[in-house]
């Protein structure tokens, strides 16, 4: 391992029983999650100051809403439980 | 910050039993990437599958990263080759040679190179047969792969590791096309350029607007 060269330490998937299909998704998940393609678009062309600003509130408001909608739902579906009266 | 707006309401001088109830009331919101259990505080939540659960040291790595494909020490250290021929030798992983995809919006060009780095052959989908728009498709990178894996399979380098730069509509069907002329893959490694921000580094184009 310490001969091989750098470059294909890092981001590398290895192919087993032919299938390159799931390899090739393995590495895409782990691309995705480290937001690896987001950034290459993005520095793709310049993005002016004005719009960063915007995108940057964007994303957060959307995960303080994201956030608060987890919280309802999980505090709503406690009332999916055993009916403690079911002689009614 | 609301954390911290919380925290300071605690009052100090009241009995045990208040002062808990008091601190449960004051507990801080904490704004996070919650992705805990839908089920958690309901009486169903009862783990069906107690068989696969994973403790630190019984990690399945293969089902972590989805089935296949991760990395492990001891693959670097195999040899590659056909253990149906005893006359070719086997590859180390080192000398295997190496096929680098560019793939952008309007094109995909590949290039196959030795393990020390000499080019070998080069196409792209000019080269097959495709003109302007055509070129920046799926059809013409998988005519792209099957190309190279014929020139590649009458050189006799049926082994490649392969290298994909660039986000664009030729990355998977140009390593399909490769595996459709048969061509063994072993290894699919992701180079896409990610500019680091350093005192040299020129700003890009600005935005296109049509």
């Amino acid at each position: 391992m310490w001969n091989v060269h750098s470059r294909f330490l890092a981001r590398t998937v290895w192919v087993r029983n032919g299938e390159v299909d799931l390899a090739y998704r393995a590495l895409n998940r782990v691309l995705n999650n480290e937001e690896v393609f987001k950034t290459a678009r993005l520095w793709e062309r310049y993005e002016k100051p004005f719009r960063k600003r915007g995108r940057l509130c964007y994303e957060k408001a959307h995960e303080i809403y994201n956030n608060e909608m987890e919280r309802k739902i999980k505090f709503l579906m406690r009332k999916n439980r055993a009916n403690p009266w079911p002689w009614n | 910050m609301l954390n911290h707006l919380f925290s300071r309401f605690v009052p100090l001088s009241i009995t045990t039993i208040q002062q808990s109830l008091r601190t449960l009331s004051f507990t801080s919101i904490q704004y996070k990437r919650s992705h805990t259990d839908i089920r958690e505080g309901t009486v169903r939540e009862v783990n069906l599958h107690p068989e696969n659960i994973q403790t630190p040291l019984s990690i399945d790595v293969d089902k972590y990263y989805g089935g296949s494909g991760q990395v492990r020490e001891t693959d670097f250290e195999k040899l590659i080759g056909d253990t149906n021929n005893p006359e070719v030798p086997q590859m180390k992983y080192e000398d295997l040679p190496i096929v680098h995809m560019k793939c952008t919006r309007n094109n995909t060009i590949v290039d196959v190179s030795d393990c020390t780095g000499q080019q070998i052959f080069r196409t792209s989908c000019g080269v097959v047969g495709f003109h302007n728009a055509k070129k920046g498709t799926t059809t013409a990178a998988q005519a792209v792969g099957i190309h190279m894996g014929n020139n590649l399979s009458r050189r006799n380098m049926k082994h490649v590791r392969v290298v994909v730069k660039g986000t664009g509509p030729g990355r998977l069907m140009a390593i399909k096309g490769l595996q459709l002329a048969g061509i063994d893959i072993v290894t699919i490694t992701d180079n896409t350029s990610i500019p680091t921000l350093h005192v040299g580094l020129q700003r890009p184009k600005k935005m296109r607007r049509v």
